[in-house]
């Protein structure tokens, strides 16, 4: 049941955002498979289109451990786990995922019903975790940093300036001078 | 595998301005819960540093995992400053606070005879006249520790690795100002005004 999941994941959580880390064991004669699959991953433009699309992920790392026969993922993302989840399945970034841990043992497919689970036993909550900068939810930037160039496209308006001087808009014209 | 270092990142990967930092240490039988203990007071250090400093350091995020029974722990940061100087920066929080855990690692050994060869946690005093040059003689030696347990990532992805965390902080200081300007009797029919067409249509959003 996807509420027992998340209960169980009730790891740090700052704002927010969560931390996740999962473990696994990669499949004997699969290491350097894994390793260029994630190297080829980190180049292509479909991850970065992919990561996109879910636009709750705030980062992720890979890491091939103990001569590469562990792999660690380790992440941080905005709102529940198991949405989290549903996300890598439902989006294309749900092909990488596939691509890069049926390289590890046991791992059943991401639309497996059973890859909650799967993830679920190989999760280890983290002690702590920390953000230096309080930060909203990586939708949240998106639409600050919209709403910046949005600004910024009217300041180098003819007019705006003056435009700015209502009185309502005075916080506006106050940032615009920092 | 040639690891591979940069100015950048060190050892570790980057995307876009942010680099990853992720380092594997030993946990020294029976020390788990002491260092449960030790590394939540790290994070309560980290989560008290004034939000500049933070800024200056360039520290993103920081977490601590004990994994494999007890037996491992991963310390893993992101960050978007110089490899060099972000350690350096990082260093300056307290020395203290790194050994408040360290100790509990089997890598502490090093750390510790790295210590005393630098003359001593005293040494380390932000109030040191000569913290500047004690720095610069030192803390190559932690670094190298440092990096001797590190794991560079084979694939790291963040999804704000374009922007600063300045501008991130001004970008959403923006936001939080324009959500209150629209709160503003008058803010709707000043912002009909052609050249803030703009922020017009924002605020429909």
């Amino acid at each position: 049941m996807t509420t027992a999941i998340n209960e169980y994941r009730a790891g740090p959580k700052v704002g927010a955002r969560s931390e996740f880390m999962v473990v696994g064991d990669v499949i004997p004669g699969h290491e350097e498979a894994l390793r260029q699959t994630l190297e080829r991953h980190m180049t292509g433009p479909r991850t970065q289109q992919a990561i996109n699309q879910i636009g709750t992920l705030h980062e992720a790392r890979f890491v091939l451990l103990d001569g590469d026969t562990r792999l660690v993922f380790a992440s941080s993302f905005d709102g529940p786990w198991d949405v989290y989840i549903d996300d890598f399945a439902t989006t294309d970034i749900g092909r990488n995922f596939d691509d890069t841990w049926q390289h590890v043992q046991g791992y059943p497919g991401v639309k497996s019903p059973n890859v909650k689970e799967w993830f679920k036993e190989r999760t280890v909550v983290a002690g702590n975790f920390v953000r230096a900068c309080p930060e909203p939810t990586v939708k949240q930037v998106w639409k600050a940093l919209a709403l910046q160039k949005a600004f910024q496209q009217v300041l180098d308006t003819p007019g705006a300036e003056e435009a700015l001087q209502h009185p309502a808009l005075k916080p506006l014209l106050d940032l615009a001078a920092d | 595998m040639t690891t591979m270092t940069s100015v950048k990142s060190g050892k570790g990967l980057s995307d876009g301005l942010v680099s990853e930092l992720a380092t594997y240490w030993n946990v020294l039988p029976g020390h788990e819960d002491e260092l449960r203990a030790a590394t939540q007071r790290f994070a309560d250090v980290l989560r008290n540093v004034p939000s500049e400093k933070n800024l200056h350091t360039g520290l993103r995020d920081s977490r601590h995992v004990i994994f494999d029974n007890g037996q491992r722990l991963m310390w893993a940061t992101t960050f978007e400053n110089d490899w060099d100087p972000y350690f350096d920066d990082f260093v300056q929080i307290g020395i203290e606070h790194f050994v408040d855990w360290l100790q509990h690692t089997a890598q502490y050994t090093d750390v510790s005879a790295w210590l005393e060869s630098s003359g001593g946690l005293e040494k380390f005093r932000l109030d040191n006249p000569e913290i500047e040059s004690q720095m610069k003689r030192t803390v190559g030696g932690l670094k190298a520790i440092v990096q001797s347990v590190q794991s560079p990532a084979t694939g790291y992805f963040n999804q704000l690795s374009a922007w600063t965390m300045p501008q991130l902080v001004k970008a959403q200081r923006l936001q939080e100002t324009f959500q209150q300007v629209l709160d503003t009797p008058g803010a709707e029919e000043a912002l009909q005004h052609p050249a803030l067409k703009p922020l017009l249509d924002l605020a429909a959003d």
